[in-house]
């Protein structure tokens, strides 16, 4: 995997975003981002791949896959913080149920890292049995993204990561209302293939 | 008027403005309305009324006109959601919410959302008509209007549907 070899990446967080959204592009995946550090950060990557970052809605993005899947056959990654995984949390079981080709990656840290730091209340490592964990191992982090291209369906898959090691991104310029209108003349486009 | 054709409620939404994504949580007062519908398309019941609100968000952006459906408390469950995908978004958006008659005998979690719902509305500027006080052919227009101006807009299922 390149991203591994690219000393640009300033955080292990940017490297593994590098990897999924290589990914999404070789496979015209349409990549729904909750709020928080993960849609600032993903903003900055947003070269040649279909996005939708919310603004707000926390907790919504997996809920958002559910209604887009059931119109459109296209690949779906949606990915969230662990803070907006347990605010939305029938979500992601909503999502798991339909019959869509989506992966859903949950960076777990522990914390609401945008609003300082607070503790999520929730633990996922114990709760979430329905996902594949990943610590630290990037190779077998785009084994499983690599399967799931193959094997279509739905996946949870949880990446667990250092706190302490997370600087977060400012607020990108662009709006929802952007994206969106750029997502919806592709989705539009998609429609006619 | 004591009772609404079901009828002429799904003829509006999904035949004359082609309402496809039918997504919600369900309440009684719906059950004639679902059950129509659940003749013409395939409806998602959500797990609450924030997710159904962002599925059909979703919907919406594959380029389908969506309804979301609840009961009148269901509402306080979705503010958020309305706010920050159809309303930053500019999509428009049909809710179709129930609640209670007027009545002296209503329990008084009904009364509670009944007296706040119209209120609430009008605070997030959701235009809204009851089915009890709007002509057929106003609906129908009313609907049309607000989706022609990318707007959420509710109807409120305020008498039985038949």
């Amino acid at each position: 995997m390149t991203s591994q070899q690219s000393p640009e990446f300033e955080s292990e967080r940017d490297r593994i975003i590098n990897i999924i959204l290589n990914v999404a592009r070789s496979i015209d995946a349409l990549v729904i981002v909750g709020n928080g550090d993960l849609s600032r950060r993903i903003a900055a990557f947003n070269d040649g791949v279909s996005t939708l970052l919310l603004e707000g809605a926390m907790g919504m993005a997996a809920a958002v896959a559910v209604g887009y899947s059931r119109y459109c056959r296209r690949p779906l990654i949606v990915i969230e913080g662990d803070g907006n995984r347990v605010l939305g949390a029938p979500s992601a079981e909503w999502l798991q149920t339909q019959s869509c080709h989506a992966c859903h990656v949950v960076f777990v840290n522990g914390i609401f890292a945008s609003s300082g730091g607070q503790r999520v209340p929730v633990d996922l490592a114990s709760r979430d049995a329905g996902a594949l964990h990943f610590h630290g191992s990037s190779e077998k982090l785009s084994d499983a993204i690599d399967e799931w291209v193959t094997q279509g369906g739905t996946r949870r898959l949880l990446i667990y990561e250092n706190s302490s090691h997370l600087e977060l991104r400012t607020r990108p310029t662009g709006s929802l209302r952007g994206v969106t209108a750029r997502t919806k003349q592709e989705s539009v486009r998609w429609l006619k293939l | 008027m004591s009772h609404y054709p079901v009828s002429e409620l799904i003829k509006t939404l999904h035949g004359v403005h082609q309402v496809e994504y039918w997504v919600g949580v369900p309440d009684t007062r719906l059950k004639p309305l679902l059950d129509g519908i659940s003749g013409l398309v395939e409806i998602e019941y959500a797990p609450r009324e924030d997710l159904a609100v962002a599925a059909a968000f979703g919907a919406s952006l594959a380029g389908f006109r969506a309804c979301v459906f609840m009961k009148d408390a269901g509402l306080g469950h979705c503010l958020d959601a309305l706010l920050t995908t159809f309303r930053l978004a500019g999509l428009p958006l049909t809710l179709v919410v129930s609640t209670a008659e007027p009545t002296t005998k209503m329990p008084l979690h009904h009364q509670t959302w009944h007296d706040v719902l119209i209120k609430i509305l009008e605070a997030l500027a959701i235009p809204a008509r009851t089915i009890s006080d709007t002509a057929r052919n106003d609906l129908s227009i009313f609907v049309g209007r607000s989706i022609a101006r990318d707007e959420i807009h509710a109807i409120l299922i305020d008498i039985r549907l038949t």
